[in-house]
């Protein structure tokens, strides 16, 4: 084992780690404010995906831009999810929140083979086989420009929700609805504009995948559970944690299949996850509600 | 008799000749049933298997079919889903006793249904699953004419035995840890290590992953040349975007899905495909000679180009045709019984098979010795498949060692 191949599975699993943050907030954001686990929200990042696929077969477009030109067709969605799913389980049983987003979740995949089949879509560029090189380390521009993007929409989102009117409004809403609506707040109308915000912001993610990834209709599964790690590990509502633990996770990934180098690494994974809830029930900051 | 009979038995006598085979038409028709995944998420392969299937049923009855009488295979719907063969199985064995049951199922499947058949004691001659497992499980009425996972890598330590004849080969192993993929390494790792090959590195990645850069690198460093790959077209396809990005250009030979997906020239830049002599090991490529008639017939009525999946099922058809013919020329009924007597007594010769096989010959396990894989490779720019290996079936010579 080399200290060049750890370095490289660092750097790789440290950028990585910054688009898998971007998608975690989302769904961290949606836990914190109306208090659901969405099993559906890597489904829904994967019609991100494939709408990233679209714009770039038609316009000719970098799968970064066409991720930002689907944003509004992504809130829509957000929208009508909010309004004939989400909206009627705020409040509900765990249980309940859980069997209605993994059955949208199959209702998303079912979709997307009947639309798209079981292909496989990718967005092919200029820029997929362009790196830098740091020496001896490989940095591919696609996973970096995702990387940038993704820090960038995930600096927006820290800035929006500490410096704006409406961020007050959602933390608000995250810390105690009760007194939030007390306080004039229309707590609904933020859980509803949360959600879209949310699901548009996976159509940046999207972009962010797909200009060096691809895209099935059974993506959106892993996505997910990716997601719910990360928000379990960086505790759940804790907008920062969630992003240390999205990188931890991306750099643990990646150090994981380097040093065991066998088919154990991803056990190896969830193991280290198991023992750091144990030490650290409320997340890696200590911040996050129990799990 | 009549005019009006005397007139009809006339006409009935002057165009008799004019019609393919009158007596077929007569006889009664051999209706067998098969199962395949024709809906679910691997509805493809099933899809691909029924059209393989139609156009040997075509050729079959236009030849005179099965001793004389016009062959049908009904084709049953699983879904892939293991629950479901059990019901489909169930109801084939126990309430409509067929004789015996044609399988293009994919794996999972197949392990099912060859349990069903085992306990029924009814024939299951599987044409799709390439498990070798199941050939050890000491079942007697499982037969499988499909390669395995032993043949797969029997060829390609033949190739890179052949590569080895042009220079120095250091080969790694580069695969996706799913039994599948891991399986058949496992047996080129032995295989390497009887013929005292040292291997330069062995990098498995999770199916999951979503970066190959450190499995790659991993590789790359170990100085190979060679890469022997087993993977799905997912991975194959971030594999590949890796190595480029690492330029990283060793000789690949593929095996599973992924590296011979069609669909490869368009995920994929296509120069690069040729830079690093992509390879698959697969088990039809549709320019064999021996496969032209197949190949055409199969392209006027589909409209495209058939599949690996197409073709395991027509020779399935075949070899299903050969057990029946031998039985009914021993002047014997289509029983489960004599069905399994008559399929370990069929030896049909390669150049009649429209698969690289050297012939179809069952042995007491079910498994067809003379089962053997083909490689093909990308060529032209990345646009074509050709048979390159083995030297019985190729259509052009392998490129050479960079």
């Amino acid at each position: 084992m080399s200290v060049e191949l750890l370095v490289q599975a660092a750097v790789s699993g440290f950028l990585m780690g910054g688009i898998y943050a971007l998608i975690a907030l989302a769904l961290a954001l949606v836990f914190g404010v109306m208090g659901v686990l969405n099993f559906a929200h890597g489904d829904l990042l994967m019609v991100g995906m494939y709408g990233v696929v679209i714009v770039c077969a038609y316009t000719g477009l970098s799968p970064f831009l066409a991720g930002l030109l689907i944003v509004p067709a992504m809130m829509a969605i957000g929208w009508a999810v909010f309004g004939l799913l989400i909206r009627p389980i705020v409040g509900s049983a765990p249980l309940v929140q859980a069997q209605l987003t993994i059955g949208l979740s199959f209702v998303i995949q079912s979709a997307a083979f009947l639309w798209f089949g079981a292909d496989l879509f990718n967005v092919r560029t200029e820029l997929g086989a362009s790196t830098i090189r740091l020496g001896a380390i490989v940095v591919s521009v696609p996973l970096l420009i995702g990387f940038v993007i993704a820090l960038v929409a995930s600096g927006l989102l820290a800035w929006f929700l500490s410096a704006t009117v409406w961020g007050y409004r959602i933390r608000a809403t995250a810390e105690d609805p009760v007194m939030a609506q007390l306080c004039g707040v229309t707590v609904q109308r933020v859980q509803m504009w949360v959600f879209v915000g949310a699901t548009g912001s996976l159509a940046v993610a999207a972009g962010c995948l797909m200009g060096f990834y691809h895209v099935t209709p059974v993506v959106g599964l892993q996505f997910s559970v990716l997601s719910l790690m990360i928000v379990v590990l960086g505790g759940l509502g804790d907008l920062r944690g969630a992003m240390v633990a999205a990188l931890v996770l991306g750099v643990a990934e990646a150090l994981a299949g380097a040093i065991f180098n066998s088919a154990s690494a991803p056990a190896g994974l969830y193991i280290l996850f198991g023992a750091v809830l144990l030490l650290r029930p409320h997340g890696l900051l200590g911040r996050g509600a129990t799990v | 008799m009549n005019k009006f009979l005397q007139a009809v038995v006339g006409l009935a006598v002057a165009i008799a000749p004019l019609t393919s085979s009158p007596a077929l038409a007569q006889a009664e028709e051999i209706v067998i049933p098969a199962i395949a995944a024709m809906s679910g998420p691997v509805a493809v392969t099933g899809q691909d298997a029924q059209k393989g299937i139609a156009v040997a049923l075509e050729h079959i009855n236009a030849d005179g079919g099965v001793a004389g009488r016009p062959l049908k295979i009904q084709l049953y719907d699983t879904q892939g889903n293991p629950g479901v063969v059990r019901q489909v199985m169930e109801r084939l064995t126990r309430l409509e006793r067929a004789p015996i049951i044609l399988g293009c199922e994919i794996s999972a499947g197949t392990s099912a249904a060859a349990q069903f058949a085992e306990q029924a004691r009814v024939p299951y001659l599987n044409s799709s699953a390439v498990s070798a497992e199941l050939l050890e499980r000491g079942y007697k009425w499982y037969f499988s004419d499909q390669i395995t996972a032993d043949s797969e890598a029997s060829t390609v330590v033949s190739f890179l035995e052949h590569l080895m004849t042009q220079g120095d080969v250091v080969p790694a192993l580069l695969y996706e840890d799913s039994p599948r993929g891991a399986g058949t390494i496992e047996r080129i790792e032995v295989l390497l290590e009887e013929r005292g090959i040292e291997i330069a590195a062995s990098a498995p990645y999770s199916r999951s992953d979503r970066n190959l850069l450190p499995p790659v690198k991993r590789v790359q460093t170990s100085g190979a040349n060679v890469v022997i790959w087993a993977g799905y077209t997912e991975d194959v396809v971030t594999g590949l975007q890796a190595m480029q990005q690492l330029d990283f250009k060793p000789y690949i030979i593929g095996i599973g899905g992924g590296p011979g997906d069609v669909r490869i020239p368009q995920l994929v830049d296509r120069d690069f495909i040729e830079d690093v002599n992509l390879s698959t090991v697969d088990y039809f490529n549709p320019d064999m000679d021996r496969a032209q008639r197949f190949v055409k017939a199969y392209e006027e009525k589909h409209g495209i180009v058939p599949s690996s999946y197409a073709s395991m099922c027509y020779r399935g058809a075949y070899t299903l045709k050969a057990a029946l013919e031998k039985t009914l020329e021993a002047g014997q009924d289509l029983t489960d019984e004599n069905l399994r007597a008559a399929i370990l007594e069929i030896d049909i010769p390669g150049d009649q098979l429209i698969s690289p096989f050297s012939r179809i010959k069952f042995d007491e396990h079910g498994r067809n010795v003379g089962s053997q894989n083909l490689i093909a490779q990308w060529k032209e720019g990345g646009t074509k498949k050709v048979t390159v290996w083995p030297p019985e079936v190729a259509v052009e010579d392998p490129n050479p060692l960079n």
